[in-house]
């Protein structure tokens, strides 16, 4: 049975073994590259976690990247 | 690298030396182009950058990242447009790990109107930042108390509001500013945000404000790389006019030529 996250408010359905890593990888992240960050349920969630944190149904993920700011 | 101008005295920030005192804002500007003209022309040493969701297919913030590496100046990442405690601070450290800089310039908004800080929260929002080892360039209001709170839990730099962001309005009140350098001679002030004029910027430097951050006023200029310039030359006169120290207001006209001398008068004898 999937769970339910939502990725940058896009709710989507996901494997409930799914790591940070996994998840992102199969969303078209590129893991290695490192050029984002991400926050779980609001909080931030370090690089070194992405290969060991499981998500949990209702998790709330977001991936930002740099943009222009003032 | 960008040539900051040598008529400038130096400066540090967190321990990192400073020409210019000029930081910049990123966002706004035509394009890209423009905006990398305008930053070599500013000589800025710092400038702000922020983090926003992106999809994966979107590539933007990968070029950014490349661009900003490329300028060889530091970067002031900001909590723009966070509302809670707990969302500035999960951005700061976002920011930390992508930008690899204990630098935050902390924002916690407190009013959707005129983008008024929090300043309940940022207090709170700096104190726990603090704990975790950042440098906190906190973005607040005028109000005295304020800044010698955040100044004296440990904020090195502390960043009052000229006026709104984005309103061009300058320093709206220049008394309550004045107090604060006053009354806080130690700290590192910045006049951060509502300039509109390179004028705005100098009479916060002559005031004895250690350095000016903008954006929109030199994005959203008719010509943004001219008035990069202008501003450069407006926060280095007012840099040397504190310097300088300027005269007294007088009440009544007092000659500069001297009066001795003056052909054409004669005493007239009784």
């Amino acid at each position: 049975m999937n769970i339910t996250v939502s990725l940058n408010n896009q709710v989507m359905q996901v494997v409930p073994t799914a790591t940070i890593a996994t998840f992102l990888g199969s969303c078209g992240y590129d893991v290695e590259a490192a050029s984002f960050a991400v926050a779980v349920n609001s909080e931030f969630v370090p690089r070194e976690q992405y290969d060991t944190r499981l998500l949990e149904d209702h998790d709330l993920i977001d991936i930002v990247q740099p943009i222009s700011g003032g | 690298m960008n040539n900051p101008d040598q008529r400038s005295d130096g400066w540090d920030v967190y321990n990192v030396p400073l020409q210019s005192r000029f930081l910049i804002g990123s966002a706004q500007y035509p394009s890209p182009l423009i905006l990398q003209k305008a930053v070599e022309m500013s000589g800025a040493q710092v400038i702000t950058v922020s983090l926003r969701r992106q999809s994966p297919e979107q590539q933007s913030g990968n070029q950014f990242w490349n661009w900003l590496r490329s300028l060889g100046i530091h970067i002031l990442p900001n909590t723009a447009g966070c509302h809670s405690v707990k969302e500035a601070v999960a951005l700061a450290q976002m920011s930390r790990e992508l930008f690899s800089t204990n630098w935050i310039k902390l924002e916690v908004i407190g009013d959707d109107y005129n983008l008024q800080p929090d300043t309940v929260k940022l207090v709170e929002a700096a104190e726990k930042l603090i704990a975790l080892d950042f440098n906190v360039f906190p973005y607040c209001t005028d109000d005295l108390v304020v800044c010698k709170t955040l100044a004296e839990m440990g904020c090195e730099v502390v960043m009052p509001w000229g006026s709104p962001i984005g309103t061009g309005r300058g320093l709206i009140n220049p008394y309550a500013l004045k107090t604060i350098r006053d009354r806080l001679p130690g700290t590192k002030l910045i006049v951060d945000a509502g300039l509109g004029r390179p004028s705005d910027a100098c009479q916060a430097m002559e005031m004895g404000y250690d350095g000016v951050l903008l954006n929109t006023a030199v994005a959203k200029a008719v010509d943004p790389v001219k008035m990069a310039d202008s501003f450069r030359g407006a926060i280095i006169a007012g840099r040397l006019a504190f310097q300088a120290g300027a005269i007294h207001k007088r009440q009544t006209a007092s000659p500069s030529t001297p009066t001795a001398g003056m052909p054409f008068w004669h005493q007239t004898s009784g």
